[in-house]
Parts: structure tokens; C-alpha cells; sequence
């Protein structure tokens, strides 16, 4: 299949197909609706779709491969647009269910908007794919301790660490829990190899 | 022969009452020029072509691969077409209709819903499938082009804009 590319004015959009809340062009919930819109149609057809809405233009382009299509979305998670990559992520997710980035990222990107529950599902299955991705551990460990399911989350930390010795971000977070139940002695040593591995990490 | 009246009648349909700003109204008349030769030229070739097309792909299977190929980049310069604007100046939504059209003709033709997606989107489909009727109700013989596309214009509400020339080689 020739690659997709169309830039559609947003004016031109039927905003019919979208539900009600949705339907007042340039706002938060019309972008995310006309997302998820494409994403779904394309996605219903076997494809991967990058969607993007500015306040002149929706733009579609389609995407062959899971690495091509994670660089745009990374792009936007790099740059904090978390709300905006979500949707394509979400997409990618069902798109390519067994990439270990696609599970990951998308579990960080719920993590940040709140989703907890969603998230550890989302990096569970990314530890399922790629059981030593530390990363995708501590992701566990954060949001299970942002729940205040602490056994859950000194277990996720210690399995990231386990990972990983050298992933500062897992020492940090392994040492901030048991600093919170007041285990100072064990923290201790992680801090000091976060300190060590991150030395400009404020 | 395309007519004057032709670009007039774009001009009109492009800017549909907006009040322009000093830009739009610069450039309103090369856009609606480029407009009403562009609706012309569809009218012209796509309900004619769209019949050659069903007559390859059901009497020449050996050329499916270079048709939907072709298909392929006809379909890519109709949504380029279609979604032109200029600021607030955009495509007129009835005459874009010729390429949802197509976009329909050709997931019909090849077995798949995919280039129409984009038309549904722009709310589009429904006139597109009023000239994909048309079409299937003319029969489909070249001593019909003219009547097809008539009809095509009828429906279009381009019948002013062209006048029927005899041949001359």
C-alpha cells in the first residue's frame, strides 16, 4: 500500500462524526477526538496512522513500522505534549501489541496524565514482552507507590534494580519509598547510587 | 469549451458570503481560477476515466498491479486537491464531491474501504455516492461520455460552465 498523506483544513472536518463535547474546532477535545477518529478508522482497515491537529490543519500519514512510528510520538512526549500523544500511542498500542517501546511509553504517558491503574497494565505487558526493562519496572514501582500500594511498588523497584544495577532512576525511586516508610538505612545505599549514576539529577 | 461564466460562478462558491480579509480578497480571484479549471478538468476525466478503469480491471488482470498503483497517485494529487486552501479560501465542498467520487469508485473497484476515509471525515460521502450513482446509471459506452458528464455537471451545478465543441482534428 502507497503511504498515506493528506493535510485536511480544520474547518473542513465534519465535526458530526464527533460527540457532542467534542465539536468546537481548535478546542483540547476536538483535536483528541479527530485522533482518535482517523486512528480508529485506519486502524479498523490494518493501518497506523500519525495524526496531528494545529489550530489550521489536521494531518494524516500513515506509518509501516512501529520504530518509524514511535519518532513523531516520542517527539511529542519529549516536549511534554503528553495529552496529545496519547491517542496515537494508544493506537500504535493496538497496532503493534507485542513492542516493547509501544507498551512502555504508553504506560509512562498514562502514568503522567494520572491513569494508574492503566498505566501498570500498560508497563506490565512491557515487562511480559522484555522481562529485565528496568525502566518499565520502576514505571511499575512509581505509579503502584503513587497508589499507595507500597509492597507493590518496593517489589517493582527491586525488580528494576535487579534489571539493572546502573539505572539511577530505579536506586531514586527504590530510596524514596523506603524513605517513606521510614527504612533509612536501606535507602541509603540507593541514594547514594542514584547520586552516583545521576550526579545532576536535582 | 470551458466558459467565462465558469470562473465568475467559482469565484462566487469560494467566497460564499465570508467577509474576506484584504489578503483573501487578493488572491480570491487566482484561487477561484485555479478552482473552476480544476473542477472542469474532473468533470471531464474522472466519470469517463472511472469507466476505463472498470473496463482494465475486468478485461486485463494482467495490468491490476500498474492500475492500482496509478490509482494510487490519482488518489494522493484528488485529497492534495481537495483540502487546498488559501487562509479561509478553500475548495468548494459540492464540487469536491467528483473526488470523493473516485475515492469510492476505487475502494469499490478494488475490494477495500480505505480511500474514501479522508471523505468521510470531510463529510463528503454521501455527494460522492450521488455521482457514483449516476455514473452506474448511464451505460457505460463511449456514446455516453457526453451524457455521463452532463449529468455529472447537473448534479454538480456546472451545467453553465462548458459548452459541447464539435471535434476538429
Amino acid at each position: 500500500m502507497r503511504p498515506l498523506f493528506v493535510r485536511i483544513p480544520v474547518q473542513s472536518f465534519d465535526t458530526a462524526l464527533l460527540p457532542p463535547e467534542a465539536r468546537r474546532i481548535g478546542s483540547a477535545e476536538f483535536k483528541d477526538a479527530v485522533i482518535r477518529h482517523f486512528a480508529r478508522e485506519y486502524l479498523d482497515k490494518g493501518e497506523t496512522v500519525l495524526v496531528t491537529v494545529d489550530d489550521e490543519a489536521i494531518t494524516v500519514q500513515s506509518l509501516q513500522s512501529a520504530p518509524e512510528a514511535m519518532a513523531p510520538v516520542l517527539e511529542l512526549l519529549n516536549a511534554g505534549r503528553i495529552r496529545e500523544a496519547l491517542p496515537m500511542l494508544e493506537s500504535l498500542a493496538e497496532r503493534f501489541p507485542d513492542d516493547v517501546d509501544v507498551r512502555y511509553n504508553l504506560g509512562i504517558a498514562l502514568s503522567e496524565l494520572g491513569r494508574l491503574d492503566e498505566a501498570i497494565a500498560q508497563l506490565q505487558a512491557a515487562v511480559a514482552l522484555q522481562p529485565n526493562h528496568s525502566r518499565a519496572w520502576t514505571g511499575i514501582g512509581v505509579a503502584q507507590a503513587r497508589l499507595r500500594r507500597t509492597d507493590e511498588a518496593l517489589a517493582a523497584l527491586n525488580r528494576a534494580v535487579a534489571a539493572d544495577p546502573g539505572d539511577g532512576y530505579a536506586h531514586r525511586n527504590l530510596g524514596a519509598v523506603l524513605s517513606g516508610q521510614k527504612r533509612f538505612a536501606e535507602a541509603l545505599p540507593h541514594f547514594r547510587e542514584a547520586l552516583h549514576q545521576l550526579p545532576d539529577d536535582p | 469549451m470551458p466558459l467565462p461564466d465558469a470562473r465568475a460562478a467559482a469565484r462566487e462558491l469560494v467566497a460564499a458570503g465570508m467577509p474576506l480579509t484584504g489578503e483573501e480578497q487578493s488572491v480570491l480571484g487566482p484561487f477561484a481560477a485555479a478552482v473552476a479549471d480544476w473542477a472542469l478538468m474532473q468533470l471531464r476525466s474522472l466519470p469517463v476515466g472511472m469507466r476505463i478503469d472498470q473496463w482494465i480491471r475486468d478485461t486485463i488482470p494482467v495490468l491490476r498491479s500498474q492500475q492500482e498503483e496509478t490509482i494510487a497517485e490519482i488518489q494522493q494529487q484528488n485529497l492534495e486537491a481537495t483540502t487546498r486552501a488559501i487562509g479561509r479560501l478553500t475548495v468548494p465542498r459540492h464540487l469536491a464531491a467528483t473526488n470523493a467520487a473516485h475515492a469510492l469508485f476505487a475502494d469499490r473497484l478494488l475490494g477495500r474501504e480505505w480511500y474514501a476515509i479522508p471523505y468521510r471525515a470531510m463529510g463528503l460521502t454521501d455527494d460522492g455516492q450521488r455521482l457514483l450513482s449516476l455514473l452506474d446509471d448511464v451505460p457505460p459506452d463511449p456514446r455516453h461520455d457526453r451524457e455521463l458528464i452532463d449529468r455529472w455537471a447537473g448534479a454538480l451545478g456546472m451545467r453553465g460552465w462548458y459548452r459541447w465543441a464539435p471535434y476538429r482534428p
